[in-house]
């Protein structure tokens, strides 16, 4: 039976979030080609009310659906054990909960400053005024996070210096070959590319090489994805 | 065949490198015997075997191995029927990442907590080589110091972003405003607090070598300082207290009590 990945849907046909991006990795790492994919905007979370929570990425698998992105994972890996593996062992499902945590790092504050404003943007037109309402509280005026940006990406780039040693020892944080870890920094570099043109890695860095590795994958699925530099 | 793990060592029984640590245990991990041979400054020389002059340097039988991923990795190949230190080659690749964050974020921040507490620690003999090429490596010019120089790059990692203090001046100076520094350095290990919230150790329900990767830091720390890292009810300072009781209690009888 087919699966379904509940998402957060954008303007147009643009899917950003960085937790959905890693969920949609997973399944395509474990070979799931014909998943159906289904918008959840900010303002109606009705799709998804039979879930008894109002976030995504949901999975629904046949009668059974889980939520949170490393639930999905988890879940992914333990009920098809014979597809390729996301984790490979205990020790490694362990230590991507590393990678998990220094991602967060890596969002607030700067990552989540320089795409505010094309985040924004991107939003469902009839998801704006509900995000402006939500965000604002938190986080000040919208229109302040459309300047200095260039600035913050350099400060930004020096927390990323121990992902690029490794990455300048290996292709991939999964070693060899791509692993759930990969996929838990990618989810954010494709919600950057998806709503930003801004370039928040040079191209001879490490980690362009590593992120372009990914773009490739899966006959290029993510690369396909519609983003704002196209 | 006899191992011996070669590691920097200071005045007396003291050890002065987190590497080294990170070594040490990488071999009780694989239940090994070894012997541990301390290293001065002053006393490379006894290095020439190795080809090259950091430490830590691993010699087992006939095999010399330098660097402490090298060793750990060296390690679990060729005792692959010991408790593993990574699991498989995902969760090797993903220690790495763990082990670069170590060697570019946490040992950096920590180095800076007890720099002064570390030169105590030396070799009187080596105090004022020290005290010369430590100060020159944290001053400014620092970039410069280093291309003119073969030093292990994880030893000296340039300031990043969010350790606050000022940079440079005499190890007394660098580590004057710890005090206030200590809840910026709380702040950076986020990502060890997260995790060992939800499990009992890095590496999951065991140790494995991202656990003392991690660990080797606070080792170190607590070789040549009482500063109180850690406020107690902080999951770093209970995980840190598992990983001390781990092989007879090793962490808990090395150096001051934390």
């Amino acid at each position: 039976m087919a699966m379904t990945l509940y998402e957060l849907g954008g303007k147009k046909n643009f899917r950003y979030c960085p937790f959905c991006w890693r969920s949609l990795m997973a399944l395509k790492h474990k070979g799931f080609d014909d998943f159906d994919r289904i918008s959840v905007y900010y303002r109606d979370r009705t799709p998804i009310a039979f879930t008894d929570q109002d976030r995504v990425p949901v999975l629904v698998d046949g009668d059974h659906w889980v939520s949170d992105s490393w639930d999905i994972a988890k879940y992914l890996e333990d009920t098809y054990p014979g597809r390729p593996t996301l984790f490979g062992d205990p020790v490694g499902r362990a230590n991507a909960q590393f990678i998990s945590a220094w991602v967060l790092q890596l969002h607030k504050p700067f990552l989540t400053a320089i795409l505010m404003w094309d985040a924004y943007q991107h939003l469902d037109p009839a998801d704006r005024s509900w995000w402006r309402a939500d965000r604002e509280p938190r986080f000040g005026k919208l229109e302040n996070y459309k300047h200095g940006r260039e600035e913050s990406i350099l400060e930004w780039r020096k927390l990323l210096s121990p992902f690029r040693v490794t990455l300048s020892e290996q292709p991939f944080l999964g070693g060899h070959a791509p692993a759930y870890a990969d996929y838990i920094v990618f989810g954010s570099f494709q919600w950057a590319r998806c709503v930003s043109k801004l370039e928040l890695l040079e191209t001879d860095d490490p980690i362009f090489i590593w992120r372009d590795r990914l773009l490739d994958l899966f006959d290029g699925f993510a690369r396909a994805a519609p983003h704002a530099s196209a | 065949m006899t191992i011996a793990l070669y590691e920097l060592a200071g005045r007396g029984d003291t050890k002065l490198s987190p590497h080294c640590w990170k070594s040490v245990f990488a071999i009780f991990h694989k239940e090994l015997v070894f012997e541990r041979v301390g290293i001065k400054f002053f006393e490379k020389d006894r290095l020439a075997f190795s080809g090259q002059s950091l430490l830590p340097v691993l010699r087992d039988g006939g095999t010399v191995v330098s660097d402490s991923w090298a060793i750990a990795t060296y390690l679990e190949r060729t005792y692959p029927d010991r408790p593993t230190l990574f699991g498989g080659d995902i969760g090797e690749g993903e220690t790495r990442f763990i082990n670069d964050w170590t060697n570019k974020i946490q040992i950096f921040a920590f180095r800076r907590l007890f720099i002064r507490d570390a030169y105590d620690h030396v070799d009187p003999a080596e105090q004022a080589h020290y005290r010369l090429t430590r100060e020159a490596r944290f001053s400014e010019s620092q970039e410069l110091v280093i291309s003119g120089q073969a030093v292990n790059e994880n030893d000296v990692a340039p300031p990043e972003s969010g350790y606050g203090g000022a940079y440079g001046g005499t190890l007394e100076a660098i580590q004057s405003d710890r005090e206030t520094r200590i809840n910026n350095v709380r702040n950076l290990m986020e990502p060890i607090r997260m995790v060992v919230s939800d499990q009992p150790f890095l590496a999951g329900d065991r140790p494995g070598y991202a656990d003392y990767s991690v660990l080797g830091p606070f080792i170190w720390a607590k070789s040549v300082s009482s500063f109180r890292l850690l406020e107690t009810d902080d999951p770093i300072h209970a995980w840190r207290d598992r990983m001390f009781r781990l092989f007879h209690g090793f962490g808990h009888n090395t150096g001051y009590p934390v």
